[in-house]
Order: C-alpha cells, then structure tokens, then sequence
C-alpha cells in the first residue's frame, strides 16, 4: 500500500442474499483528501462506508485502512476511523459532554483524559454554548456537530460520513461544510470520506469524487477532471413543447439527452472536437422553429449526473 | 486543533471500567425517562389497591386467617418486575435503531459492556420499584411477618427480573424493535395471571387449575408466599429448576442474538 493512500478497496462485493448491493467495487482513498461519494438511493454508498468502518463485513474483496484489513485486523482498523453515521447516532438525553466523555470511556481513556478530550471538542466546535443542554433539544445543525465531534474524540486519522447534513437547513449546511473544509485544511493529513446523493455538497467539499451506480463504480476522479471529461462545455436547448424535445431526442445526431424534471429541454456535452458541435447545429437547424431558448454553460457536477444516468455510460480514467 | 490525547489509538479499553461507564449512563439514561420508572411502580400500586380494596375482604374468608396482602403481594411484584425489567429492552432497542450502540461497538470492539450495564440499571430500577410497592403494601395494611421473608421474597422476583431482562435485551438485539422486545414483558405478564392469584391452586376450577398446574410461575410466585410467611418451601425445587432454566435461557438467547447479528453484518 503506498503512504499516500488512506483507504485501497479491491473487488469489494456485497451481497444480501440474491441481492447484490455492491458489485466488485475497487477504488484507492487519498489520504488527506475528502473523498465525496455520489450516487442515488440504493446506489450501495452506505453500505460501502459500513463496510469501510467494520460495521459491516464484505461478502468477499478487501477493504485495507492504513495497512490494516477491516476484516482480519478489525481491531487496529476501527482505531484509526471515526464515524458520523447517517442518523445522529447520539444519546438524546446525554448533553454534548457527557456524549463525549462516554465515548473516550468506551475508546479506553482514562477519566480525566476523557474530560480533557471533550473539553478541546467542545471548543474547537463552538459547543460551549450547549455544553449542558440535552442532544435532543439541540438544534439538527448544533447535533451534527456534537456527532462529528464524537467522530473525532478517538483522533481518528480517517473520518467517514454518511450523508452528513441531510435534513440541515440551507444556512446550517454551509457551516458545517466550513467545519469539514477546516478540519481537513488545518489538522493535518486527515482524511475524510463522505457520501452524499447531493451534488452541490460534492461540489463544495470534494476534492475526488467516486461515483456509485447499482453497486458499481462508473466513475473516480476529480470534481475538475470528472466535468472535463463528460464535456468541456455544455449546451442546454429549450423546445416549445414536450413533443418537440421527444421528436428532437429522437433523432438527434449529436446526442442530445433530456434533462431530468424538465420535459422540453434537453441537454448536449459538448466535447473538444467540432464534429459533435456541427452535428448539434444540423440538430438545432430542424427544430430552429421550435427553440425557445438555448444557453452554453460550462460543466458542472449535474452534467457528469446527468452522462452518467445513462445505464450503459461508464467513465474511465483517462490515460496518464 | 488542540493537542491529541496519547495513546488513544495503543490500547483497547478494559471491560470493565467501559462496564462502569456504559452502568453510570444507563443510570442516567433511566433517572431521566421518569416514565420507565414510574409507569411499572404505578401499575402495581395501582393493582394493589384495586385488588385489596375489593377482594380483601373475600379473601381473608378463604385464606384460613393469612393476611390478603401478603398473599397477593408476589403476584403484584412479578408483575411490576415483568413491566420494569423490560425496560432493558426498550433500551437496547433505542440505542439500536438510533445506530448508536453500533458506534460504541466500534469504540470499544463489542457491546458486551452497554448490554451488561444496560442490564444492571434494569434491576436496580427493579430493586427501587419493587421495595416501593412493598412500602405501598404496607400503607395499605401489609406487616411483614419477618423482614428477613420478605427480603427473600423480593430476591426471588429479582431473578425472575435478570431472566426478562436478559430476555427483553436478546429480542431487542435480534429485531432492533422496542416492540418486540416489549412481547416479553407482555408474555410473563400474561403468563402470571394463569397461576393462584387470588386463591391457591388448590381452591381453582377446572381449567384454570389444570393450566396454573403446569404454569411454571405458578411456582415461582408460590415459592415467594412461602418464604414470605415462613412456611415449608414445598415450591422451592420447582421455583429453582425453572429460574434457573430462564436464566441460562436470557443468557443464551443474547449470545445467539449477538452471533445472529455479527454473522448478519
């Protein structure tokens, strides 16, 4: 395993019964990165980050973190990670401290080490205002907090979160995301692994981003390098009618495709070439009498989304 | 970031003080849901006086001069121990569904420690509710015949107490339903009214007596009379058998629980 690398999965399958909910998965986690797992429900991403954290075992391949197998060195293994799970995995009638001191007792710190610990957490997540108020009456923003505080009370060096900020209000997302950025930024070569279904989350947090599909990996690379890939730019066509766009769906040369939730627009990436750019205006020429609006944008998370809902698309990583 | 605590990462944490810790929570866990302390100890004082208020007088014909209460106090007891133990249930069940016991198992390695301490708060919760019910009792008319009977008696429906509990914790685990987990309760609580609850076997009719005959609480709850009033212990050989059978079975049923859900993962 080489040093830059936090987490190596090889063939990773899992299987409930027939059911295949992750199929032969293999991906390397950078260490120090945050690693943003993208895909819809029951794409397998809580799956992989319960397997990743010895919550779960594989059916078969091997999850390694930091040299040590989840599986055959699940002891050492589960020292190194820190988890925030879907739900506020909490004790709603434990306040913010008595949650972390418990955790440091169960992690095998001594009391007074323990007291210390949760003493640094709470100031370093501003929860000194709730020390003493119940979970359960804490706001979703301030109880997402104390979890990823809990996450941490153990010095994990990988963090794995799973959806953290679902049911969050817009202004409470954009904290919690600036903790995440910071505790990445300013403590050292922590490592965090993230699933999420939200692409604008991805967008802000990801610095590689792997995407699921039915328990594959269609994707895994960069956020920059993902959208260069599904296009360099990409041109949006609004038609008069839904039929209009079905017509021109039909018999697009270029390849328009129709954007999800919007039936009389469809949408095009836009490669490096002139060849797809010509076969999109000869599209565009027979449907001109129908066009209502037609916008170029550069590529965005939603257009790699929007290639990849395609079942047979698959990126690969481009050559070196 | 503040300094890291050393050797977080260099040594698993003891069970037993993870023990103490996971018992100091639970405590608190219980000491603020008045409800799991209040609900079985109002239900007992609750038939206590409803019973007593009523049969009392009906009984003291019937029961060749033994006091009415003191008859009907272990039934009252089992019951209330029946609700209260189960409590250890609905916990673990809590802690499960909230994905939170799994989060601790990953901290400590297993969660022998929570269930165990989870466990222990149930019967000292138990221990509290049922010493009020005997003070209850005795506002009511109740005098002991010797402390030292009724001590024993409340031992008796301890254990019976640690076999739901273990019970309740092992159908928790196997489900993750806090419904589920409250069928236990709802069995031995069901199960202790098909014994001598207002009379002994021997004065039952027909099918209750056949059915209070093979009830296996029936002695369980007679054993508790006989050490409470100093009798001979005729039912104590068949009191013992079968607590000792629930014991060995709660526990048993828990480590199938745990290998269930590890096999599971």
């Amino acid at each position: 395993m080489t040093k830059d690398i936090s987490v190596r999965i090889v063939g990773l399958t899992k299987r409930y019964g027939e059911r295949t909910v992750l199929d032969d998965v293999s991906l390397d986690v950078r260490q120090g990165g945050r690693t943003v797992v993208l895909g819809p429900n029951g794409a397998g991403k809580s799956t992989l980050l319960e397997i990743v954290s010895t919550l779960r075992t594989p059916t078969s391949g091997t999850v390694v973190v930091e040299g040590h197998d989840v599986v055959t060195d699940v002891r050492a293994a589960r020292r190194l990670i820190g988890l925030a799970p879907q739900s506020n995995a909490l004790d709603p009638l434990a306040t913010p401290v008595e949650v972390l001191e418990f955790q440091g007792a169960a992690l095998g710190l001594g009391r007074r080490a323990a007291r210390r610990r949760s003493g640094e957490l709470v100031e370093l997540f501003g929860l000194g205002d709730h020390q003493k108020t119940r979970i359960a009456k804490l706001s979703g923003g301030t109880r997402r907090k104390v979890d990823l505080a809990v996450a941490l009370v153990g010095e994990p060096s990988l963090i794995v979160l799973d959806e953290p900020t679902t049911g969050l209000d817009p202004l409470a997302r954009i904290e919690f995301w600036a903790e995440l950025k910071r505790l990445s930024a300013e403590d050292g070569p922590r490592t965090l692994l993230i699933s999420t279904q939200d692409l604008h989350e991805a967008e802000v947090l990801a610095t590689d981003i792997v995407v699921l599909r039915e328990g594959e990996v269609v994707a895994h690379d960069s956020p920059e390098a993902l959208k260069n890939r599904v296009g360099a730019r990409t041109l949006t066509l609004t038609l008069d009618t839904p039929e209009a766009t079905r017509d021109l769906v039909e018999a697009t040369r270029a390849g328009f495709v129709p954007e999800p939730g919007r039936p009389a627009t469809v949408r095009l990436a836009l490669p490096g070439g002139p060849a797809v750019l010509r076969a999109a205006l000869d599209d565009i020429g027979a449907v001109a009498a129908s066009v209502e609006e037609l916008r170029l944008t550069d590529p965005s998370l939603d257009d790699v989304f929007a290639v990849l809902t395609t079942p047979t698309t698959r990126l690969e990583k481009e050559p070196a | 970031m503040t300094a890291a605590v050393p050797a977080v990462s260099a040594r698993r944490a003891g069970a037993l003080p993870v023990t103490v810790a996971a018992t100091a929570r639970a405590l608190r866990t219980v000491l603020r849901s008045p409800a799991l302390l209040i609900s079985p100890l109002a239900q007992s004082l609750f038939f206590l006086l409803i019973y007593s208020g009523q049969l009392g007088n009906v009984g003291a014909g019937y029961l060749d001069g033994q006091d009415f209460i003191a008859f009907l106090l272990p039934l009252i007891l089992l019951t209330g121990v029946a609700t209260g133990a189960g409590a250890a249930g609905t916990l673990t069940s809590n802690d499960l569904t909230s994905g939170y016991l799994d989060r601790l198992r990953m901290a400590h390695g297993t969660v022998t420690p929570f269930l165990t301490g989870t466990v222990l708060v149930t019967l000292v919760a138990v221990t509290a509710q049922a010493l009020l019910t005997v003070g209850g009792a005795m506002i009511a008319g109740y005098r002991p015949n010797t402390w030292t009977g009724t001590l024993g008696m409340l031992a008796v429906m301890l254990i019976l107490g640690i076999s739901v509990a273990l019970c309740g914790v092992a159908v928790a685990v196997r489900t993750s339903s806090s419904s589920a987990a409250g069928l236990v309760t709802l069995g031995f609580f069901g199960l202790s009214f098909f014994t001598g609850v207002f009379a002994p076997v021997s004065e039952l009719s027909g099918w209750m007596r056949a059915i209070a005959t093979v009830n296996p609480l029936t002695y369980v709850i007679e054993a508790a009379r006989q050490i409470e009033s100093g009798s001979p212990l005729t039912a104590g050989p068949l009191a013992t058998i079968f607590l000792t059978t629930l014991i060995v079975a709660g526990f048993a049923a828990c480590g199938l629980a745990l290998h269930h859900a590890r096999r599971n993962r």
